[in-house]
């Protein structure tokens, strides 16, 4: 990917987060006013944005640029249409403003970055929707919320691209697409995370399971401290110690009855929390353990790139096949099992010998013959060492 | 309550991101920077090898690794390097999970010297492409460049002839205990070297022939000090050179050479010596030494040397040794004392590297010990 598309992504992101900010505010404000909102409104909005971020970078002539914003304001002043008019122009008036002076400062692109801040009025939004009871209108402005988190990070991601793409006059070698597609493969798939756990946090049935969960695991929990302290009563009834027999039963009695005492419940929930930290912790690390485990016994042959004084060879780490370990331990352990089982019946064994004088003095001695067996771990030894 | 945590798993999310890759970063990450030859000729090409190797589950999309390097090792193309006072070199890597990935260079030792890559220094970006981390591993790779050879061409006639004249002085005398072959009769050979028993077996007289006693050493007094101030760097080269080439001539007929000189080594900061010697790796020693000589400003003065030298081999007994001056300077010090060790027996040559346009007054070419090697400009 050039520098361009990475720089022309973050514009793109950035206008979409422009385009969120401005259905927010008119979404809003027509809420508190009272008023429908518009599906229609919404659209010449996206319209507006769009046009001015592809001005932006189709046209550099002043004029003409300056023309064809005149223009597009003629146009939603003349044209009849009743809907939100008023806030469409206040809108326009307000990009055209903010593009000129940004105009300013530089020829090409868009807005100014909107800031995260910004999702501040999302927050707002929904909390008015929360107070006046509008479902609709809160999950509107938590979709809103959810996408503007998505776009910052989007425009994060590619802005911060096109910045080191510059790089590449400094280093023309420097492989920028290897680079992109890395750290895409790892932004993205946290970006998706986050957002997941977002949506997640804000569904009700996830309650449910959750209150489920909680009570499986303090159940589990629960039996598993009363089997502890009933194991602990028996050995005290062993040793005859009156006052920590009437103290378990007395802790045993309050257990049971964990839904009135606010002691036990906050220990419970600390119990549930631990638990589910466990538990998680467990996942992350099976999860881990799988994807080391995938890539590392998979053998790629490696990628050679040839220049006329460069020579790159990309290899995966390839870590020795445990198949080929175990094979070796067993001739090994055969062999060694073999050589007690005649020390057992009496054979004396010379340290100083080498495998195959060990044989010949084994069949000797002995009449056991492990001339094959020698041979191959003498093989087997030798490849280790190698 | 659930839109704050809401907020705050986007908000904190980046943060988390951010604190995990600085955590797991270097974990596994391996930088070796080396080269393929540790010793190499002067204009003999090596292979910069660069290696990065990235044993985790984490991929990293962009790693720059510097180092500065000599700028007088020539690469081809000099795009991701900028070269003032060194080379400084910037790579860019991308590592997968598991992969490992290895660039070779290839670049042309142009000069003599020993040169290092002290410190590595290596910068990873996090997976947003926002953040920095760094890490600077002091790993210590060195290459030796050996003085050039000499091509036959350039020798000056003088000097051949002043070589071969030592060469049979040394080699006159053969020693009866050290056996060297058999070959045919020759009208010159003495009579009781021949071998009855491999004459009688191939009908041709054959001879017995026999290593030289070699009892005495060639010594090579190297002066680092020229007399000009201008371009002294380019002669005191050429001397490194011609003391190469005079220590290959001498140790390749067997015959035992020794170099001393003013310059010291880099590392050290003593004065390079090597004792005499004429085994195979012995040419290699004294390769080393002149490569490891560090040019510097002040050097002992060369008189000094020549004394110290002079009065331990005949401490030792050594009195018949072939002495050769490779030097520059020639001021009336110097000067005054090779006459006087002249006048005491000693039997020394004068080799004197100098710009073809200069003479070398006061001393005069006389085909015999004393020689002018010539040298362009350029070097």
């Amino acid at each position: 990917m050039k520098d361009g598309n990475c720089n022309f992504l973050a514009e793109g992101a950035n206008c979409i987060m422009v385009y969120i900010v401005c259905l927010t505010a008119l979404f809003f404000g027509e809420l508190l006013m009272k008023k429908s909102p518009g599906f229609f409104c919404a659209l010449i909005l996206g319209g507006i944005v769009a046009f001015c971020f592809l001005l932006r970078n189709v046209v550099s002539n002043f004029i003409l640029y300056a023309i064809l914003h005149l223009v597009v304001f003629g146009l939603l002043i003349f044209v009849p249409f009743s809907i939100g008019k008023i806030e469409l122009l206040a809108f326009y008036l307000l990009f055209v403003i903010l593009d000129f002076a940004f105009w300013m400062k530089q020829k090409k692109g868009t807005f100014a970055y909107v800031p995260l801040a910004l999702i501040f009025l999302n927050a707002l939004a929904y909390l008015y929707c929360d107070i006046k009871k509008n479902p609709g209108g809160m999950l509107f402005f938590f979709v809103l919320g959810i996408l503007y988190f998505l776009f910052y990070y989007i425009r994060k991601f590619y802005a911060n691209a096109a910045k080191l793409s510059k790089e590449k006059t400094q280093d023309e070698r420097m492989p920028f697409s290897d680079m992109l597609r890395n750290g895409f493969g790892v932004a993205f798939p946290f970006v998706l995370l986050s957002v997941i756990v977002m949506i997640l946090v804000r569904v009700d049935w996830i309650d449910q399971y959750a209150v489920r969960l909680y009570d499986f695991i303090i159940r589990i929990v629960g039996k598993a401290v009363l089997l502890v302290l009933s194991v602990l009563h028996w050995l005290s009834g062993l040793f005859v110690i009156e006052t920590l027999e009437s103290g378990l039963e007395r802790a045993m009695g309050d257990f049971g009855q964990t839904e009135s005492n606010p002691v036990l419940r906050i220990l419970s929930a600390v119990v549930y929390i631990a638990s589910l930290a466990v538990i998680l912790f467990l996942v992350y690390k099976g999860i881990v353990a799988l994807l080391k485990w995938i890539p590392r016994h998979r053998k790629l042959s490696p990628q050679v790139i040839e220049e006329s004084d460069m020579v790159e060879i990309r290899e995966r780490i390839v870590r020795s096949e445990p198949a080929h370990k175990e094979k070796l331990h067993r001739i090994r352990k055969k062999y060694k099992k073999t050589v007690e089982k005649a020390m057992g019946k009496g054979y004396e064994i010379n340290r100083s010998h080498t495998p195959k004088e060990r044989a010949f003095d084994m069949k000797e001695k002995t009449g056991g013959d492990i001339n094959e067996l020698t041979g191959l771990y003498e093989k087997i030894r030798y490849q280790e060492k190698a | 309550m659930r839109l704050l945590i809401v907020l705050a798993i986007g908000a904190l999310f980046y943060f988390f991101q951010n604190l995990f890759f600085k955590k797991n970063w270097y974990k596994g990450l391996d930088v070796n920077v080396a080269f393929e030859k540790n010793i190499v000729r002067e204009g003999d090409k090596n292979t910069l090898i660069e290696v990065v190797r990235n044993d985790k589950l984490l991929p990293l999309p962009v790693i720059l690794v510097k180092f500065s390097l000599t700028r007088t090792f020539l690469f081809p193309r000099e795009n991701n390097a900028s070269v003032t006072d060194q080379y400084y070199r910037r790579e860019y890597f991308t590592c997968r999970p598991f992969q490992s990935v290895t660039r070779k260079y290839t670049f042309t030792a142009s000069k003599r010297g020993e040169y290092r890559i002290s410190s590595v220094d290596v910068i990873c970006k996090d997976f947003f492409f926002a953040e920095n981390v760094f890490a600077g591993l002091n790993r210590f790779f060195s290459v030796l460049v050996l003085p050039g050879r000499i091509r036959d061409g350039e020798v000056p006639r003088d000097l051949l002839q002043l070589t071969g004249d030592i060469i049979s002085r040394i080699k006159l005398l053969d020693d009866p205990f050290e056996f060297r072959g058999i070959r045919e009769y020759q009208p010159y050979d003495s009579v009781n070297h021949i071998n009855w028993k491999a004459s009688a077996k191939s009908d041709v007289l054959q001879v017995n022939t026999f290593h030289t006693t070699n009892k005495r050493n060639v010594v090579i007094l190297l002066n680092m000090e020229t007399g000009i101030i201008r371009k002294g760097d380019v002669i005191a080269e050429a001397a490194i050179k011609i003391a190469s080439y005079l220590a290959t001539q001498f140790v390749s007929e067997q015959i035992p050479t020794a170099l001393y000189t003013n310059g010291c080594d880099e590392d050290s900061k003593e004065q390079v010596s090597v004792e005499a010697g004429s085994d195979e790796g012995h040419i290699r020693n004294i390769d080393v030494a002149l490569a490891k000589i560090k040019l510097a400003e002040m050097y002992e003065p060369f008189t000094k040397v020549l004394n110290r030298v002079i009065s331990t081999d005949a401490e030792l007994g050594n009195v018949n040794n072939e002495y050769i001056i490779i030097s520059n300077y020639r001021k009336d010090d110097l000067i005054g004392q090779i006459d006087e060790l002249k006048r005491l027996g000693y039997r020394i040559g004068i080799i004197v590297p100098e710009y073809n346009y200069n003479t070398i007054s006061p001393l005069a070419e006389n085909g015999t010990d004393v020689v002018k090697w010539g040298i362009d400009e350029e070097g």
